[in-house]
């Protein structure tokens, strides 16, 4: 849980979901350097990617919060996770959760399953010492 | 494609120019935009100095080209790409893959 965290629900099937998740990063993230708003909002765009494409979820509901200097995003779904290992393919598939991963500081992953749906995805991003 | 968040601009000779934002949510109409490139013969110019964001959708239309491309003997040249999609294309490998990023000063 992101701690007075401020929470917004996309339409996952909607064509502009991820240009307006984006939009609420930046909105919410507020004074940063442009490679910082930019890695975050590349890796946030990457979990949402992930949760439109694979998840089979309605919606997407986009935590922002702060935890010091550094800024986590929560991304949640109600579906099922159902990639396999992130290991890049030779046309270039599986290549978001490498990008998400490395524009990070850090990361965890909850995989929803048939028993549990509802996977969460928490991003950590720190500005550089 | 209204209110798509990229725009093609195809300029005949193998150059085409992307503006705005390319996600997984225009992989389908870019490609489609695209398709005719992947017929070209020698390389293919893709100017993108105006192109804010791109995801990994991005990065696998750019990978499928340049493979298409390289079938007879071509490459792709990325030119002219923000500092930040620059960076993403380092970190996502694509000069290692023979891919050429132009980056023209602004």
């Amino acid at each position: 849980m992101i701690v007075d965290g401020m929470t917004r629900s996309f339409d996952a099937g909607d064509r502009t979901v991820l240009a307006d998740v984006r939009r609420f990063v930046g909105e919410e993230v507020g004074a940063a350097s442009p490679a910082f708003l930019h890695d975050l909002q590349l890796a946030v765009t990457e979990a949402c990617a992930n949760a439109v494409r694979h998840s089979g979820t309605d919606r997407i509901r986009v935590t922002i919060g702060r935890d010091g200097a550094c800024v986590e995003v929560e991304v949640a779904d109600d579906g099922v996770y159902s990639m396999t290992l992130p290991v890049p393919a030779a046309d270039g598939q599986h290549r978001g959760m490498y990008l998400m991963t490395t524009m990070v500081d850090d990361f965890h992953l909850t995989r929803g399953t048939e028993a549990h749906a509802g996977t969460v995805v928490r991003l950590l991003k720190c500005p550089p010492p | 494609m209204d209110d798509a968040p990229v725009t093609v601009e195809m300029n005949g000779d193998g150059l085409a120019r992307l503006r705005g934002e390319l996600d997984l949510s225009s992989y389908d109409d870019v490609s489609s935009a695209l398709a005719p490139l992947f017929d070209a013969d020698g390389d293919v110019v893709l100017d993108l100095a105006e192109l804010t964001f791109v995801d990994s959708s991005g990065i696998r239309i750019f990978i499928r080209l340049h493979t298409a491309l390289q079938e007879r003997g071509g490459h792709l040249i990325l030119r002219g790409p923000t500092a930040n999609v620059a960076r993403v294309f380092a970190v996502a490998g694509l000069p290692q893959m023979g891919i050429a990023i132009d980056e023209v000063p602004a």
